[in-house]
C-alpha cells in the first residue's frame, strides 16, 4: 500500500491573543499566537511516527488538530486519501471512530463520576460495535455491551475484568488508568492512535511496561502511532521515523536510527546533548543554546532558532530584536560606570523587523554611533555579518494616527462618563481636554525633530475637537438621563442654541482645553532639544526551507 | 568536620483518618558543606517529605520524631522565631513550580524587598534592590525584570528568579525539590549549568531531590535513593551507579530509558503503601533476590565499601 494513512500538508493553526482596544490602536492589530506554522508529514500505516519538541513547538497543537479538537487556520489534512481538513458534525463523528487520542494524564481523561467499565461501554454505546466487515453495529443488548467491554479489558491486561469494570478512576494506578484510557482507545478499533507523552506522567520504572504495553497493542491490531513526546531517549526506542519540532515548524524530519545517529540540525543535536545520562563516568561539558524557546507570537526571522544557534550564519534571519538581546547580555555583565557605554538600556532601542532604532540628543548622535559600531565589532560572529549599515538619521514622525484616535476616544469616554455620572458636560470636558492636550503632547515628543507651528496648532485643533465631541456626548446623556427623548444628532444640530444659552459654561470648558494644549506645547518646546535617530539594519535573510540531505529532510541554511 | 546537616533517625508519619501515614522512616542522612547530594526516587517515596522536614515546613498533621541538626544545633529546640529566621538564612528551599511560588499581584523587584525586609526590617527598600540587582547579575537575568509581574515571564526566568530570591543570604545549604522537573531538557541543562557555578561562587552546599536519575548522575557527589520512605541505598555517585548494591537501585537504574537503551526493563509490582505499620523490607514483594528472612525482619543499615557506602539490605 502505497498510500500513506495520514497526509499533512502546510498545516498552520493561528491563536488569536485577546488584545485590549486601546493597545490594539495603538499598533500591531491582532496578535496571533502562531502555534503551528507550516507543517507538512505524512505517517505511513504501522509505522509509529514521533513529533519530538519541546513545550511550546506546537506538537500538541497538531494532536489535537488530528482529532478535530482544534480547527486549522490553514493547510490540509488527508486521511486515507480524503480530506478531513474541516469535517462537519457527522464527518467528525465518523472520523473519530478512526483517530482517537491518548494523552498524558490518564487520569484527567477519565471521569471521576463512571466507573471504569462504564466508560468504555458508553463508547460503544454511542458508537457501536466494531464487527468483522469494519462497520458498527449496534450491540444487541447490556449484556453483550458488558462482554464487549471485558473482551477490551482482557486484551489490555486488566484482568480479572469483572473486577476492574466496576472501578472508579480514583481506586486505580497511574499505570493501570492509563491502560483503561487504552482499553477505551481500542474498543473502537481505530487506524491510527495519536499518543500525546502517553509515559510522562508515570514513573520510570513503570514506563517501559506501559511503552512495552503500547507496541504490543499495535502488534495485535496492526495500529498506527503518532507518538508526540519531548523525551528523546523514549522516542528513539519506540519510533520508527520522528520529526523534530520548534517553534511551529519541522526543523528535521526522517528515519529515527539515523537521526540519532547523526543528527544534522543544530536543534537536534542541543537537545540530544542536554539530556542527562545516568552515567557519572560520562560527564561532559555541554554546549547549550542560549537563552530560551521565544514567544510564538513574534518568532524570530528567518530560522527560528538562529538567535540561540552555536552555529548560525549571517543569513540566517538576524534582525533588529537580536540586536537589543546582545545589548541586554552585555547590560547584565557590565558594572554601573560602564553600563553607560553599552549604548544606552536595552528598553531606549525600538525594533522593527531588520531595522532597530534609538532617540538620541542632536548633540549625542556621534558619540553613540561609534559605540555602537564598537559594540558590533566587539560581538563579531554571524550576527555582525549579518549588519548591512550602522547611521543616523531624522527621527521618525511621531505615531499620529495612534495619538489622535487615543485622544478622540478619551474624550468620548470621559464625556459619556461624566455625562452618565453628574449629567453634565462644561466643565470636566475641559479637564479632558487638557488630558487630550497632554496625550497629544507625548505622542508628538515620541519623535519629532522639532515642534513646529503645525504641530502646535494641530494640537490646538485636536484639543477643540475633543472638547466638541465630549461635550456633545455628555450632553446628549446628561439630557437622556433627566428624561428627555434625544438623540445624538438633535443635540448636535441645537449645540450651537446650548452654546449660546449658556455661553459662559461652554467658553470655560473651551477655554481650559486651550489651556491644556498650550502647556503642553509650551512644556514641549523647552524640553524639546533636536531629536535624531542612531539606526540599524540588517541584511535580509535567505529564504528557508526543508531541503532533502540523504535521508530526511532538514530545515537549515548550513546545508 | 561536623557535618553541615544530619538527621538521625528522622521519621515523619502524617496523622490522616485512615491511621498514620509513614512517610519517612529511620532516615539518616548526612550532608557536608559545599556538596552536593543527591536524593532520588519515585513518586511517593517521602524525598520532598524529607526535603520539608529538614526545613521544618510539614503541614499541622505531621508528626515528626528523631533529630534534624545544622551546624550541630538541634532543630527541633529552635523556637519558630528563631527556625523562620534560620529557613532563609542558612537553609533555602527552591521547588518545582515557579509560578505557584511567586506573588502574581506584586512586581519582581518587590518580591526580593520583601524577603530582604522578612529578616532585616531595617533595610531600606533601594538598598534591597541594590542587593537584589547584583544577585540577579549572579543568575543571568536582566535588569529590567525587577518591574515586571510574575505572569510576563517565562518558565525559566522565574525558576533563576526563586534561584536569586534563596541566594540573597548566601545560605549555607539549598534545598532543591524537584527544581526543572516542569522545565523543558535544555532549560533543565541550564539551570543545572546555573546552580552548579553558583554553589562554587557562594560555597553553598545543595540538596537535589528528583526522579530524575540522570540529573543525580550529572549534578551529584553522592546519592541517597529513597524507597517507601527510606533511605535504601547511599553512596558516592560514581561507585554506586557503576556497582549498585540494593536490588531496587539494581532494578531502577535498570529501568531507565536513555539513549543507549536496546531492552526495556521495568521493576515488576508497584510501591507499597505506606499506611499503618509495616514489617520487613518494604521492598520484599518486588525484590529478585528476595529471601524468606526479608520478609519479616527489617534490615539494619550495612556499611559496604568505602566513603560511607551504606546499604538497608539482608543481602550484605
Amino acid at each position: 500500500m502505497s498510500e500513506p494513512l495520514l497526509d499533512v500538508r502546510d498545516l498552520r493553526v493561528y491563536f488569536s491573543v485577546f488584545r485590549g482596544f486601546v493597545q490594539r490602536m495603538l499598533g500591531g492589530g491582532d496578535a496571533k499566537v502562531h502555534a503551528v506554522d507550516g507543517v507538512t508529514f505524512s505517517i505511513e500505516p504501522r509505522e509509529v511516527f514521533g513529533l519530538v519538541g519541546e513545550s511550546g513547538c506546537g506538537k500538541t497543537t497538531i494532536a489535537k488538530t488530528l482529532v478535530g479538537l482544534v480547527r486549522p487556520t490553514s493547510g490540509e489534512i488527508l486521511f486515507h486519501g480524503k480530506d478531513v481538513t474541516r469535517p462537519n458534525k457527522r464527518a467528525l463523528f465518523r472520523l473519530r471512530e478512526e483517530i482517537q487520542l491518548i494523552y498524558q494524564d490518564a487520569h484527567a481523561a477519565l471521569s471521576p463520576a463512571m466507573s471504569v467499565g462504564e466508560a468504555v461501554a458508553d463508547v460503544l454505546r454511542t458508537h457501536g460495535l466494531p464487527s468483522e466487515d469494519g462497520d458498527r453495529v449496534r450491540p444487541e443488548s447490556e449484556e453483550a455491551l458488558r462482554d464487549a467491554v471485558y473482551s477490551v479489558f482482557d486484551d489490555v491486561g486488566l484482568r480479572p475484568p469483572g473486577f476492574f469494570y466496576d472501578k472508579y478512576p480514583d481506586q486505580l494506578s497511574g499505570g493501570q488508568k492509563q491502560r483503561v484510557v487504552a482499553a477505551r482507545v481500542i474498543a473502537l478499533r481505530p487506524h491510527l492512535i495519536v499518543a500525546d507523552e502517553p509515559v510522562a506522567m508515570l514513573d520510570m520504572s513503570i514506563r517501559a511496561r506501559i511503552l512495552e504495553f503500547l507496541m504490543d497493542l499495535k502488534a495485535r491490531y496492526q495500529l498506527t502511532y503518532l507518538f508526540i513526546t519531548h523525551d528523546l531517549a523514549t522516542a528513539k526506542f519506540v519510533c520508527d521515523r520522528i520529526a523534530i519540532m520548534y517553534l511551529g515548524r519541522i526543523v528535521e524530519m526522517g528515519p529515527s536510527r539515523t537521526i540519532y545517529a547523526d543528527p544534522k540540525h543544530p536543534y537536534t543535536r542541543a537537545l540530544l546533548q542536554a539530556i542527562p545520562i545516568p552515567n557519572p563516568e560520562r560527564r561532559t561539558k555541554k554546549v547549550l543554546p542560549r537563552g530560551e524557546v521565544p514567544n510564538a507570537v513574534w518568532p524570530p526571522a528567518g530560522c527560528r532558532f538562529h538567535p540561540r544557534c552555536p552555529v548560525a550564519l549571517p543569513t540566517c534571519g538576524w534582525e533588529g530584536r537580536d540586536f537589543i538581546a546582545l545589548l541586554e547580555e552585555r547590560w547584565l555583565s557590565s558594572d554601573l560606570a560602564s553600563r553607560e557605554a553599552a549604548a544606552g538600556p536595552p528598553d531606549a532601542w525600538k525594533a522593527n523587523e531588520l531595522v532597530v532604532r534609538r532617540d538620541v540628543a542632536r548633540e549625542n548622535e556621534k558619540g553613540v554611533e561609534g559605540l555602537v559600531k564598537e559594540i558590533v565589532k566587539e560581538a563579531g560572529g554571524p550576527m555582525a555579518q549579518a549588519v548591512y549599515d550602522i547611521r543616523v538619521e531624522d527621527a521618525q514622525p511621531p505615531d499620529w494616527v495612534a495619538g489622535v484616535s487615543y485622544g478622540l476616544v478619551a474624550a468620548l469616554f470621559g464625556g459619556a462618563l461624566w455625562g452618565l455620572i453628574a449629567g453634565f458636560g462644561g466643565y470636566v470636558f475641559g479637564i479632558v481636554a487638557v488630558v487630550i492636550g497632554w496625550t497629544v503632547a507625548a505622542a508628538v515628543r515620541r519623535g519629532a525633530e522639532r515642534v513646529t507651528p503645525g504641530i502646535v496648532g494641530l494640537g490646538v485643533v485636536l484639543t477643540l475637537l475633543g472638547v466638541f465631541v465630549g461635550d456633545v456626548t455628555g450632553l446628549t446623556i446628561a439630557l437622556w438621563r433627566l428624561g428627555f427623548d434625544i438623540s445624538i444628532v438633535n443635540v448636535l444640530a441645537a449645540y450651537p442654541i446650548i452654546v449660546a444659552a449658556s455661553p459662559g459654561q461652554a467658553a470655560i470648558a473651551y477655554l481650559f482645553g486651550l489651556l491644556g494644549a498650550a502647556v503642553a506645547a509650551r512644556r514641549l518646546r523647552r524640553e524639546m532639544k533636536e531629536v535624531r535617530s542612531v539606526v540599524v539594519e540588517f541584511r535580509r535573510p535567505d529564504p528557508l526551507g526543508p531541503k532533502e540531505v540523504e535521508d530526511r529532510t532538514v530545515e537549515c541554511l548550513l546545508y | 568536620m561536623t557535618a553541615l546537616l544530619e538527621t538521625k533517625n528522622l521519621s515523619v508519619a502524617f496523622d490522616t483518618p485512615g491511621g498514620p501515614v509513614h512517610a519517612v522512616q529511620d532516615v539518616n542522612l548526612r550532608i557536608d558543606s559545599g556538596t552536593n547530594t543527591g536524593l532520588v526516587g519515585e513518586s511517593g517515596c517521602g524525598k520532598s517529605t524529607l526535603g520539608r522536614a529538614i526545613l521544618r515546613l510539614l503541614p499541622e498533621n505531621a508528626r515528626i520524631s528523631g533529630s534534624v541538626l545544622f551546624n550541630g544545633t538541634d532543630l527541633s529546640t529552635l523556637s519558630p522565631k528563631a527556625m523562620r529566621d534560620l529557613r532563609g538564612r542558612n537553609i533555602a528551599m527552591i521547588f518545582q513550580d515557579p509560578m505557584t511560588r511567586l506573588n502574581p499581584l506584586m512586581r519582581i523587584r518587590d518580591h526580593f524587598i520583601e524577603t530582604i525586609q522578612a529578616h532585616d526590617p531595617r533595610v531600606e527598600p533601594e538598598v534591597a534592590v541594590e542587593r537584589a540587582l547584583k544577585v540577579l547579575a549572579d543568575v543571568r537575568v536582566p535588569s529590567d525584570r525587577m518591574r515586571m509581574y510574575p505572569h510576563e515571564l517565562s518558565g525559566g526566568m522565574r525558576q533563576r528568579i526563586m534561584i536569586a530570591l534563596c541566594l540573597l543570604f548566601k545560605p549555607a545549604l539549598l534545598v532543591a525539590d524537584e527544581p526543572t522537573t516542569a522545565l523543558d531538557v535544555i532549560l533543565e541543562a541550564q539551570i543545572l549549568e546555573l546552580l552548579q557555578s553558583i554553589m562554587h561562587e557562594y560555597e553553598m552546599a545543595v540538596l537535589l531531590i528528583t526522579h530524575n536519575l540522570g540529573l543525580v548522575a550529572e549534578f551529584a557527589d553522592r546519592v541517597a535513593v529513597m524507597y517507601a520512605g527510606r533511605i535504601a541505598e547511599e553512596g558516592a555517585t560514581v561507585p554506586l551507579f557503576r556497582e549498585p548494591r540494593h536490588p531496587y537501585t539494581v532494578g531502577l537504574l535498570r529501568s531507565v530509558i536513555d539513549l543507549d537503551t536496546t531492552k526495556l526493563y521495568s521493576v515488576p509490582g508497584s510501591p507499597p503503601s505506606l499506611l499503618g505499620e509495616s514489617v520487613g523490607c518494604p521492598f520484599y514483594p518486588r525484590c529478585e533476590k528476595r529471601m524468606d528472612v526479608c520478609k519479616t525482619v527489617f534490615p539494619e543499615v550495612r556499611p559496604v565499601g568505602e566513603d560511607r557506602r551504606m546499604v538497608e539490605c539482608h543481602l550484605y
